[in-house]
């Protein structure tokens, strides 16, 4: 069976609403600057720790960031 | 100096030394004469120590566990590489034992020789992965009771 599609979110929108790189914002995570890309550009969903880590150093609540596609 | 070695740098790298340690050996035994046996050893401990210390600047450059996605990379490159190489293994195998395995002579050679010896290694690698499968789905909860269980 092949992979479930990936959910979108609205990481890039918050990056640059608190002027972050993707460089920027994978230093402060802990992860590299490939994850950051690949996860915005809804080709890795992250683990469930890594999307609180995301929502928490923005701010706001998991769902104000990651949705589903359909 | 500040070196840097990527995790596919390295494993290239491995690859390369790996091959250049078998034509050392391939000409070892071609050339069968002094001083053979001491350039094969020799090539055999330079080979380890590079691999040593290009592991050492990998782990540096790119450490292990540092970045999820890295992880969920490698657990599927290794399973599909494990599947690829069970299949072209097994069929080699059977290839070389229907074709240079002399059945009339004596099965006993057949049946306890090297190459049924592989084969039987291969299903073995089989029994290993479901034994895994079991042992990591205990250890993450597959086994659990709780209320609805009953």
């Amino acid at each position: 069976m092949e992979d479930t599609t990936p959910m979108k979110n609205q990481i890039k929108v918050y990056r640059a609403m608190h002027d972050l790189t993707q460089e920027g914002l994978a230093n402060e995570l802990g992860v590299t600057r490939q994850t950051i890309l690949a996860i915005e550009k809804g080709k890795y969903d992250p683990s469930l720790s890594l999307a609180f880590k995301i929502s928490q150093f923005f701010g706001v609540s998991i769902e104000d960031i990651f949705y589903d596609a359909e | 100096m500040n070196l840097s070695v990527k995790r596919n740098t390295f494993y290239i790298a491995l690859a390369l030394i790996a091959l250049i340690e078998i034509g050392v050996i391939w000409w070892a035994v071609d050339y069968n004469m002094a001083p053979a046996m001491e350039v094969t050893t020799l090539s055999f401990v330079a080979g380890i120590i590079i691999i040593y210390f290009l592991r050492v600047l990998a782990e540096k450059t790119e450490p292990r566990g540092a970045d999820e996605r890295m992880d969920f990379i490698n657990s599927k490159s290794a399973l599909r590489t494990l599947q690829i190489f069970w299949l072209l293994s097994f069929a080699m195998l059977l290839g070389t034992l229907v074709r240079f395995v002399d059945f009339d002579r004596d099965l006993r050679m057949v049946i306890f020789g090297p190459v049924f010896g592989q084969l039987l290694m291969l299903v073995g690698v089989i029994f290993l992965f479901v034994a895994f499968r079991f042992y990591y789905n205990s250890k993450y909860g597959g086994y659990d009771t709780d209320e609805e269980s009953d």
